[in-house]
């Protein structure tokens, strides 16, 4: 009797470790609706609030910042912008549903600002920033300008706006483009409500699911937004640059906080990948999970899930090395930051090859500029 | 209780044959799937690529209308530059509109193309077919009578620092350093598109493109042209038409089989071969150089050609020397090409001989 559970044991082993390579996801003992609504719940909707609350503090602190200009209001304003541009890393990766038809991450998020035509609106007060012109002189980047870029002093700042013919005109500018990030994470937080089911609900993988739109938006936010914007173009460190370095277009070029924004972006995606719930209170159904449940491997066949993990928490390593804003550290040829850039570039096949061959999720966006 | 354990090692031992085959090594992956004796697959399809190698073409041609004293338009070769305003003579290159040399050169660079073109039409204008020498653009004829060609005031020959140069930061910069990183190699592999392949199938013809050689080079190299003909140039030496050839082939073969290590491992092949070519072929025209030092027109145009292959080492992923260490040889050859010391070419000679172990052949090249 013994003798036949053993070998049934045995053969149970065998027949379920066999190769399953092949094995279509819908075979897979995966609860992709529970795997939405963890995202869309426990990271998706915090991420909505949290940068809804932060939203509000900027525009407080506006408010503040025009009645009584002092340094006292400009440095609550300053940390606000922080705290709203950190917050904004968290959803930048989750660019879906209403995120993605304000089209936040264009919307408030694109650096290098156009310095030379933020003053050009101001001088002249006709402006329509929504208009595609704008892009580039609006949002973080553009607030990062007024409230860093004007001055070399917070006194020299203060004055910038207390000017007799233009501070008027300035401090409007400054309030139009806080309003404009109010309005954007209003639109947000009210749609989001109407969209979740949407999300939860379109359960499949192909093309517009929600499992589809979260791994190409987690993949273009770490591909062309953190790798390429934060760290290969500004080091030089992307191919298409030639080598050649830019400190002026990084992230956060005025106020130095490129490389905390960084980091809380590279963060995010593992927080994102894991599913981690916004308060990190617990490890909910994520893309690690989903992975797992397939057996996905990378090319040396470990875990997939593990090497994402691994690769970018090794990404994540060499960006807590730097002290100094990137704009500093780019300046000098074989910088820290090409180590950065290439410990991102590690995780690129991983998250954009094998998870999406393992998921079955075609990539849709091109990062590309013709044949 | 022995049977037993005899029994669960028959058992094991049939497990660890029927388990999953995933530890295979790359090369005994590589018996799996067939690998043609030439470029050719389904789906190919690099027309772009090849467009632009007909593009650069016809600029040259017009170019080498100055070495005969001809003025130029500096319109028409930025025209041709940015394939605007139709000023092609091939009809389909016009209308391949969102294909350009232009906006596939390094970025940093096309203000440098731009200004140079300018510059070489001014110069045109200026000689107006007059002779140049040291401070004077104009036509030089080597001292034999056989050869004439179009200098700038420091002798540096626009058409080949625009020709050559931009196969360095056009084409070898895309086939290398585009097509073969990361941007579109970890691309979709899963979708074919009729006659154009997956994402990544495409995009590696394409980089294939920009070596412009037949699909059974070097069986055939008649139709070699620029990079290719450069290979086939120094192929004696280097060995490189076979080696870069084979690599383009596996690679897509690879790829198709989603063997991604093979692939890999023909990347590096590809980018170091190619660079090998660029390298050996700037050793060659300082050779060169140096042979005809006396001669003005010789000297001049060698090392104009010298020039632009260094600077192409910029463009390499894997390059050998850094892109200052690139900046100190073309200081070597410093600014002025009529005042050029052969102590100066034999030192960027020497970098260079050192940077890619070409100790055996310097003098052969």
């Amino acid at each position: 009797m013994r003798y036949l559970k053993f070998s049934s044991f045995i053969l149970f082993i065998t027949f379920f470790t066999a190769c399953d390579k092949k094995t279509g996801s819908e075979k897979v003992d995966f609860d992709r609706e529970a795997f939405l609504v963890n995202i869309a719940d426990n990271v998706i909707q915090p991420s909505i609030e949290n940068f809804a609350f932060n939203a509000e503090g900027i525009t407080v602190a506006t408010n503040s910042f025009n009645a009584n200009l002092s340094i006292e209001s400009l440095n609550v304003l300053r940390s606000e912008l922080k705290e709203a541009w950190l917050s904004y890393q968290h959803l930048a990766f989750v660019h879906v549903g209403p995120v993605s038809s304000v089209n936040l991450r264009d919307r408030v998020n694109i650096f290098p600002t156009d310095a030379a035509l933020i003053e050009e609106n101001i001088a002249s007060q006709n402006y329509v920033l929504g208009s595609a012109a704008n892009v580039a002189a609006k949002g973080f980047p553009a607030l990062d300008y007024l409230l860093f870029g004007t001055g070399n002093t917070e006194e020299e700042v203060l004055s910038y706006y207390a000017d007799p013919d233009l501070g008027e005109n300035r401090l409007q500018y400054l309030t139009d483009l806080v309003t404009d990030i109010q309005t954007t994470s209003n639109l947000i937080s009210e749609g989001w409500p109407d969209y979740r089911s949407t999300f939860v609900g379109n359960t499949g993988t192909d093309v517009g699911s929600g499992t589809s739109l979260l791994v190409n938006e987690y993949n273009f936010q770490f591909d062309i937004r953190i790798k390429n914007a934060k760290i290969g173009f500004p080091s030089g460190g992307n191919p298409r640059t030639g080598g050649v370095l830019s400190p002026e277009n990084v992230e956060a070029y005025f106020s130095g906080w490129s490389g905390e924004l960084a980091e809380e972006a590279v963060k995010s995606s593992i927080a994102v990948f894991k599913g981690e719930h916004f308060d990190a209170s617990e490890d909910g159904l994520g893309l690690d999970d989903y992975l797992d449940a397939l057996d996905a491997r990378d090319r040396n066949d470990e875990l997939l899930s593990r090497a994402i993990i691994n690769q970018s928490t090794a990404a994540l390593e060499e960006m807590e090395k730097i002290e100094a804003p990137y704009s500093e550290i780019a300046s000098a040829e074989g910088s820290q930051l090409v180590n950065v850039y290439n410990a991102l570039q590690a995780v690129i096949p991983l998250i954009k090859v094998d998870m999406t061959s393992a998921l079955s999720v075609s990539i849709t966006f091109q990062d590309n500029d013709g044949d | 209780m022995k049977n037993l354990r005899l029994l669960g090692l028959a058992l094991l031992a049939v497990f660890a044959f029927t388990a999953c085959e995933d530890e295979n090594t790359a090369e005994e992956k590589e018996e799996t799937y067939e690998i043609p004796l030439t470029y050719d697959f389904e789906n190919v399809s690099y027309t772009g690529q090849t467009q632009r190698l007909d593009m650069m073409e016809e600029l040259t041609a017009y170019m080498k209308t100055a070495n005969n004293g001809a003025v130029l338009d500096a319109q028409v070769m930025l025209d041709m530059y940015a394939n605007e305003n139709n000023p092609f003579e091939n009809a389909e290159l016009n209308a391949a509109d969102s294909k350009e040399l232009e906006n596939k050169t390094v970025e940093s660079e096309i203000n440098f193309y731009q200004g140079f073109i300018r510059d070489f039409a001014a110069a045109t204008v200026e000689a107006n077919g007059g002779e140049g020498s040291d401070g004077t653009a104009g036509v030089v004829t080597s001292n034999d009578g056989s050869k004439q060609y179009f200098f700038d005031i420091n002798g540096f020959e626009h058409i080949q620092i625009i020709e050559k140069g931009l196969m360095g930061s056009c084409f070898y910069f895309q086939g290398v350093s585009i097509y073969l990183a990361s941007g579109k190699m970890d691309v979709d592999n899963e979708t074919i598109e009729d006659g154009k392949g997956t994402a990544m199938e495409h995009h590696w013809d394409e980089a294939f493109g920009y070596f412009g050689v037949p699909n059974d080079f070097p069986t055939t190299t008649d139709g070699a042209r620029f990079w290719g003909k450069y290979a086939n140039g120094r192929d004696a030496l280097l060995g490189s038409n076979e080696a870069i050839m084979n690599a383009f082939i596996k690679g897509r073969a690879a790829i198709s089989n989603k063997d991604l290590d093979t692939r890999d491992e023909q990347i590096t092949i590809i980018r170091d071969e190619w660079e090998k070519v660029s390298a050996g072929t700037a050793v060659h025209y300082l050779n060169e150089a140096i042979a005809g030092f006396a001669d003005d027109a010789i000297r001049n145009h060698t090392l104009s050609e010298a020039w632009a292959f260094i600077n192409a080492l910029r463009y390499n992923p894997n390059k050998k020397l850094s892109n200052a260490e690139v900046g100190e040889v073309l200081d070597e050859l410093g600014d002025n090409f009529y005042t050029i010391s052969t102590d100066n070419i034999n030192a960027a000679k020497a970098t260079l001989v050192e940077a890619y172990g070409f100790e055996d052949i310097q003098d052969q090249l």
